[in-house]
């Protein structure tokens, strides 16, 4: 029954607008950003800004060539280059690390996890389904599993259009694959699909689709980075911990601070903390909607 | 009723908000293949009982049996399918996509029994129209298609006619009956236009403040319901017993002062006559029809004692 539903809601994601939508912003933004940190001559442009004199070897990836600007131009035998960004050096790896932290894809896929998992409170069309009301479980999992499948999607996407963003734009194609950037995608995987949980479980808990997609933007855009900042002052002030920062424990800010060379305590910290709020948003959610009376 | 034919009966079901019984220890036995209206009032307990059925809200009593099988598992729930309250549909898909998704989940995707549901239901030429934009009535087809998906054996619609126009409900009590007679589905039904359900139903249970007032079928409430002429007079068992001796048939003596007769009206002034000659006053005597949407309300009011009927002659 699971993997019928499974199929069912799998059909239902693929019939949402918003999945291609994000899909399609995200890929926007990963080829408009990788483009700015690879390919784009800032240094060049901010020096010209300010009146100095640019140094050949930031500015030009030929430097005998002259017609150059931001943009790049032309080596010596015509063919078109890119300019050098700050970036121009990256690898794959780190060029999908820093597309992952800027969060705009955990935004965008917090906008979808919270329209898919609210559906159910808007159409109320899980009445429909009085074969699950024995075991209310296989809905919510089912509903889990698809996002888990999309949220790999999506993190395939990113790699891949890293992976072309740095063909083009990049000074190599090093896909930078070690363990560190192994680890680093699984542990960003896991740590977004934790956030996607705790969004059904917010959803679950209000009944609502707004309540959801609140929670996901709230956690995306980086809300929490400030009162995080304030009371990590407030901790090592008191207790002068070493090391200790509650980023570490956060997973939004898991997601944006953690990168393909982090220490192993920062990522098994991560790890742990995903897995804890995953289980607890998890079994949360079913536990409200095997309790709950369906409404209609 | 046989109750080897009984495909769904409930025992002492009970659903309390606030310490207060909204159904309260109601038994009701669906037969295969019946019609079964749940006939009550706003708030008499009717979309609890079936919301209770269907598994969609607990019970805090009693249990329920479906064809031997107990309730509240996957075994009991796959053979159900609800239209309750108002139609549960995804506004921006089709009407084919919408019913995809049920056949899905459910392990269907048959292509084939799609077309057929759409077509039995009316929606086969609704193309790529989105259902948010289809008519109450249309909804409404579509609320059945959905619960038909998955093939369960019973379907639970909770006033299904709600809201419709004439030509819709004629639709769909067409659709019903059809539903019922080629697919031999069992249907649980709830409406307020008790004219319409009498149209539908073959077995009946009046629901009052979340008790079952009465249950039966359509042949005994056919009886309950017919023309009769009720004579008032001074001594009933008197004067049944010169009616007998006169030869009439077809009448019952009520109680001490009243007789009904069923059959033969055309000699009611002569029967009036022979009670007369016997002695015993007759104080009244007139016809009496009575509709489903009277029986209802006579049996709602027995309590209270205020009973009325239409009356003729």
């Amino acid at each position: 029954m699971l993997f019928n539903f499974l199929k069912m809601e799998l059909y239902r994601l693929s019939k949402m607008k918003s999945t291609y939508i994000m899909a399609v912003i995200m890929a926007l933004v990963v080829l408009i950003y990788s483009y700015f940190i690879l390919g784009f001559n800032l240094e060049y442009m901010m020096t010209l800004l300010m009146g100095g004199s640019v140094p050949a070897d930031v500015t030009y990836v030929d430097p005998t060539q002259t017609e150059m600007d931001v943009f790049g131009g032309t080596d010596g035998s015509g063919s078109a280059v890119s300019g050098v960004g700050l970036f121009h050096f990256n690898t794959v790896a780190q060029t999908y690390q820093m597309n992952i932290g800027g969060l705009i894809g955990l935004l965008l896929i917090a906008i979808v996890a919270g329209l898919f998992y609210g559906n159910d409170y808007s159409t109320h069309v899980n009445k429909n389904y009085p074969i699950i009301n024995g075991c209310r479980w296989v809905g919510y999992t089912a509903k889990t599993l698809t996002l888990m499948i999309y949220v790999m999607a999506f993190h395939v996407m990113i790699w891949i259009l890293s992976l072309l963003s740095n063909a083009v734009w990049a000074s190599n194609c090093d896909p930078g694959i070690n363990a560190g950037s192994i680890i680093y995608f699984f542990l960003t995987y896991m740590v977004t699909v934790t956030i996607v949980v705790m969004i059904g479980f917010v959803t679950t808990l209000f009944k609502s689709k707004a309540a959801g997609v609140t929670f996901g933007v709230l956690v995306s855009v980086g809300t929490l980075s400030l009162p995080v900042r304030i009371l990590d002052y407030i901790i090592s002030a008191k207790y002068n911990l070493e090391g200790f920062s509650l980023n570490h424990f956060i997973p939004s800010r898991i997601l944006a601070d953690l990168t393909v060379s982090s220490e192993r305590r920062i990522v098994i910290i991560g790890a742990v903390c995903a897995i804890i709020y995953f289980i607890s948003s998890f079994f949360g959610s079913i536990i409200l909607t095997k309790k709950r009376d369906l409404s209609a | 009723m046989v109750m080897s034919d009984i495909l769904l009966e409930t025992h002492g079901l009970t659903k309390a908000y606030n310490k207060r019984n909204v159904v309260d220890g109601v038994d009701i036995h669906v037969r295969k293949g019946s019609i079964y209206g749940l006939i009550g009032r706003n708030g008499a307990g009717k979309t609890t009982l079936m919301k209770m059925i269907s598994g969609m809200i607990s019970t805090t009593d009693g249990t329920f049996e479906y064809r031997g099988i107990a309730g509240g598992n996957k075994a009991a729930y796959s053979k159900i399918g609800t239209l309750i309250e108002i139609p549960a549909i995804m506004p921006k898909l089709t009407a084919r996509e919408n019913l995809k998704l049920k056949c899905l989940a459910y392990g269907q995707d048959d292509e084939k029994f799609i077309s057929d549901t759409l077509q039995l239901v009316g929606l086969a030429k609704t193309g790529k129209v989105k259902a948010g934009k289809f008519s109450l009535g249309m909804k409404q087809r579509l609320g059945i298609a959905l619960a038909m998906a998955g093939n369960p054996e019973i379907l639970i619609l909770d006033e299904p006619i709600n809201g419709l126009d004439p030509q819709g409900i004629v639709e769909m009590r067409d659709m019903l009956m059809k539903l019922n007679r080629e697919r031999g589905m069992t249907i649980i039904i709830s409406s307020h236009i008790l004219a319409e359900l009498a149209k539908l139903a073959t077995d009946y249970a009046i629901i009052d403040n979340g008790r079952i007032v009465e249950e039966s079928t359509r042949e005994e409430l056919e009886l309950k319901c017919r023309s009769k002429m009720v004579f008032k007079v001074g001594d009933a068992r008197t004067a049944g017993a010169v009616l007998k001796e006169a030869g009439f048939e077809g009448f019952e003596v009520a109680d001490e002062e009243t007789i009904n007769v069923f059959d033969g009206y055309e000699k009611a002034p002569e029967m009036n006559m022979k009670i007369c000659n016997s002695g015993i006053l007759v104080k009244s005597f007139l016809m009496e029809t009575i509709d489903l949407e009277d029986y209802f309300l006579n049996t709602i009011r027995a309590g209270s004692g205020a009973v009325s009927v239409k009356e003729a002659v």
